[in-house]
């Protein structure tokens, strides 16, 4: 970070008790762009990326997971043990100090321990808590538990998404993770600070990950109710473009092939100029395309068989039809020229890990970029931010340290 | 909390946005519309082709998805290619705090109404692009829709079942991960701007933000040199869909993220003499290797279903949760509207859409001072020219009479 660039997000102080994979994935992103953003951890029971891996070097330990550092760069750490009055009472003059309080726990956890909205809001207007339960903070399904998995199927994403012939797979991720709710967790932290900077007051912010993750599905909620029909499973078909979809290359890898205009098919016809179905005027259509798309898929599977898919992508890309390579993470990683160009990933040195490999920001601000800095080691800021911040003197950190409050 | 309507102003009222994105960035300008943002949607005289995108609603030969993402904009209708149309455009701009758009690089440049042009007098402007590849690098000009998109990004390969094809995830879902990313930026760029006085341009390519979604592959290529891909159905014992009497029910005891799923459910078949729990409690089952195996996979599988198939989906979800256990109805769309939950929330928002009664998903988050509205009109074509487009009209006229 150069000096005449100050981060954007510079002042803010934000204490965030999110764990697991949603939640540090929303205020990773202000610290990237400078704000101050506290891990409240404990060496009593970790953040669980820290214990899943994948390790650097493929060792184990807690301050080596690449999934941590990835979804925890530029924050800073402590380790608390908040069963213990003591460790209660410095967060609460911790969250004192703080612009935003975020968690992700079950709803109550935070109030149990009494550093819920209610306390931490008193006697000042300006805080703003918020909340990523899995459901809502009431309601009967309040206590509920789940992961992205579980949101998948809960949420309906599960049951739109499956090959044609009805089997239904579901994303094979936690998919909603991983951009959906901390994206909407993100853009709420973000609204609630604009509102505070124009009129003083903070405000309670909730973020249901039920709420959040069904909005994925909206058009096909909005449908429904209108038209009562569940949307049958498409796979990678289109019901108005042909031809589309997957198609098979060498080295059981695909190609995404989207002919969805006139002129893409005019692309992949100069392409596949040498192939019988290529001169069809018939074909010059979507109308005449769709009548017959299931013949047109055999005739185009029977053309890219045995390509080299990444070729046959830059040659349709090249003639203006919208073509991928169904990429993976080596592909990613050490192939694509855009990626790099675009430094879409980037290596930051780790204290223990050494060079790491992280997403950068996907979105780039020409003047107040953010900038990515390593994720800390566990409790590595306990002597700035209680020391330093909060003037704990150091024969009393010693003290408290041996108690297990900083456990 | 409800989602009930208010008097209090949003987060973003007096804030005009300008929308000239398509698929990519359109969720981007629906959220800035959440809010509290006054959003002019600029399509072409010809219509927004959005108003093409399914889902396409049968009764009213309308798509669903535009009036998802439109819901609250104002629209107008300008001819970008014409002279008269250009210089409205740029009027708008100027009246106007942020621009969302999805041109093809360079394309607006070319017009004179990009970034660089509209800044120049406007240094508070900010202005996001939202393309399939970014504005910059040797894909810059590339073409994607969400199918090409979803396979470049690196997410496409990680869905799907080994033995066959990958799979998309449906529902335009890049639109989904491209604008969230693309409204973080266009608000840290109004704070910083209501900081510093200044606007600036945000860059934002949907493979980058589906790349940012895939989560550990990278880090799981880049630390173990493994390639992830699409795996197998219940790829663990105690993960997978069981039958019920009215339908399927999701079960996910896995250990190596929450073990005490599995040790729960275990415990209660064991509890409910279900035949062949208690050999689930032996020691071999803590073993990740195992449980991957065939073997495992199909013993368990026998015994969870025992205990699933004579209870209904909803009855069994609530017993599974009541004991910990991570869980989930198998659910269609029209499923969702009977979720217990967001009735009690009163979530689901009732509001017509061109006449036709419609129920709306409720807000994808809620403030307590800046609460989101219930949805509002849908525009249809070129609806707001005369209350937007007169004043710029105007405008533009007195400009050219002052050359």
């Amino acid at each position: 970070m150069t000096d005449d660039k100050k981060l954007p997000l510079a002042g803010i102080r934000v204490l965030d008790f999110t764990w697991g994979g949603a939640g540090p994935f929303a205020t990773k992103a202000l610290a990237d762009h400078g704000a101050e953003v506290i891990k409240v951890e404990t060496n009593t029971h970790y953040d669980f990326p820290r214990t899943m891996g994948p390790y650097a070097g493929g060792i184990a330990g807690v301050n080596r997971s690449a999934y941590f550092t990835n979804r925890n760069s530029s924050k800073l750490s402590i380790s608390i043990n908040l069963k213990k009055p003591k460790a209660v009472e410095l967060v609460k003059q911790l969250a004192a100090t703080c612009d935003v309080v975020v968690n992700n726990f079950r709803a109550g956890v935070l109030e149990k321990l009494g550093l819920g909205y209610q306390k931490l809001a008193a006697g000042r207007t300006d805080l703003i808590f918020v909340g990523m339960p899995l459901q809502g903070s009431g309601g009967p399904q309040a206590n509920f538990s789940g992961v992205g998995h579980t949101l998948n199927v809960l949420s309906g994403i599960y049951g739109v998404t499956g090959y044609p012939d009805g089997q239904l797979v579901g994303p094979g991720t936690n998919y909603p993770d991983h951009s959906v709710n901390p994206g909407h967790a993100l853009v709420a932290i973000l609204g609630a600070l604009i509102h505070r900077r124009r009129t003083g007051l903070g405000q309670y912010v909730e973020v249901s990950q039920l709420e959040s993750t069904m909005n994925l599905l909206g058009p096909n909620i909005l449908a429904y109710s209108m038209d009562g029909v569940n949307p049958p499973p498409l796979g990678n078909w289109s019901r108005t473009a042909a031809p589309y979809g997957l198609f098979p290359c060498a080295d059981d890898r695909f190609i995404a092939i989207a002919v969805s205009e006139d002129s893409h098919w005019a692309g992949l016809a100069r392409v596949a100029a040498d192939q019988p179905w290529a001169g069809n005027a018939g074909l010059a259509t979507t109308a005449g395309r769709l009548a017959q798309a299931e013949e047109l898929r055999k005739a185009v599977t029977d053309w890219t068989a045995g390509q080299d898919p990444q070729k046959l992508m830059s040659q349709l890309q090249e003639a203006g039809v919208p073509a991928g390579v169904v990429q993976n993470a080596a592909d990613l990683v050490e192939l694509d020229p855009q990626i790099r160009a675009r430094e879409t990933l980037i290596t930051v040195d780790h204290a223990e890990m050494g060079p790491v490999i992280y997403n950068n920001i996907p979105f780039r601000l020409s003047e107040t970029p953010g900038e990515i800095r390593s994720s800390p080691l566990i409790g590595e800021h306990n002597d700035k931010v209680f020391g330093e911040w909060l003037g704990v003197q150091p024969d009393e950190m010693q003290r408290l340290a041996e108690e297990g409050v900083f456990e | 909390m409800t989602s009930a309507p208010t008097l209090a102003p949003g987060a973003l009222t007096g804030v005009r946005v300008i929308d000239l994105s398509d698929t990519n960035g359109v969720y981007a300008t629906k959220m800035l519309v959440d809010l509290g943002a006054d959003v002019i949607r600029v399509e072409p005289a010809s219509g927004d082709p959005m108003r093409k995108v399914e889902p396409m609603v049968a009764a009213t030969g309308e798509s669903a998805f535009y009036a998802y993402m439109n819901a609250g904009k104002r629209a107008v209708a300008l001819d970008l290619d014409t002279a008269q149309g250009r210089a409205m455009f740029a009027d708008l701009v100027a009246s106007a705090e942020i621009v969302v758009e999805s041109a093809r690089p360079g394309t607006l440049d070319a017009k004179g109404i990009g970034y660089s042009a509209l800044s120049a007098d406007h240094p508070a402007l900010i202005w996001a692009t939202v393309t399939p590849f970014g504005s910059d690098g040797p894909h810059a000009d590339w073409q994607a829709d969400d199918l090409v998109s979803q396979a470049m990004g690196g997410l496409l390969t990680l869905s799907g079942l080994p033995e066959r094809e990958p799979l998309r995830l449906q529902g335009e879902q890049s639109s989904f991960m491209a604008g969230l990313h693309a409204a973080s930026g266009t608000l840290i760029a109004y704070w910083n701007r209501m900081e510093t006085g200044r606007g600036q341009h945000i860059d934002v390519s949907v493979q980058d933000c589906i790349a940012h979604t895939l989560e550990s592959a990278i880090q799981v290529y880049s630390c173990n040199g493994v390639i992830r891909e699409r795996q197998a159905r219940s790829a663990e014992a105690g993960v997978g869909m069981f039958p019920c009497t009215d339908g399927e029910i999701f079960v996910y005891a896995n250990i190596g993220m929450i073990a005490s799923s599995w040790d729960n459910l275990v415990r209660w078949m064991r509890a409910e003499d279900i035949a062949g729990a208690d050999a689930l409690a032996e020691d071999k089952w803590r073993d990740l290797t195992f449980r991957r195996t065939d073997e495992a996979r199909a013993q368990s599988a026998e015994v969870i279903r025992r205990l699933t198939e004579t209870r209904g989906k909803y009855e069994i979800y609530e017993q599974l949760q009541q004991r910990h256990i991570l869980s989930a109805p198998m659910s269609q769309i029209g499923d969702l509207f009977n979720n217990q939950q967001l009735k009690f929330l009163d979530w689901f928002s009732s509001r017509p859409v061109h006449g036709q009664q419609a129920t709306w998903p409720g807000p994808a988050f809620r403030m307590s001072e800046t609460p989101r509205r219930h949805p509002g009109e849908v525009p249809s074509h070129g609806a707001h020219d005369h209350e937007v487009l007169a004043p710029a009209t105007n405008r533009a006229q007195q400009k050219e009479a002052a050359q």
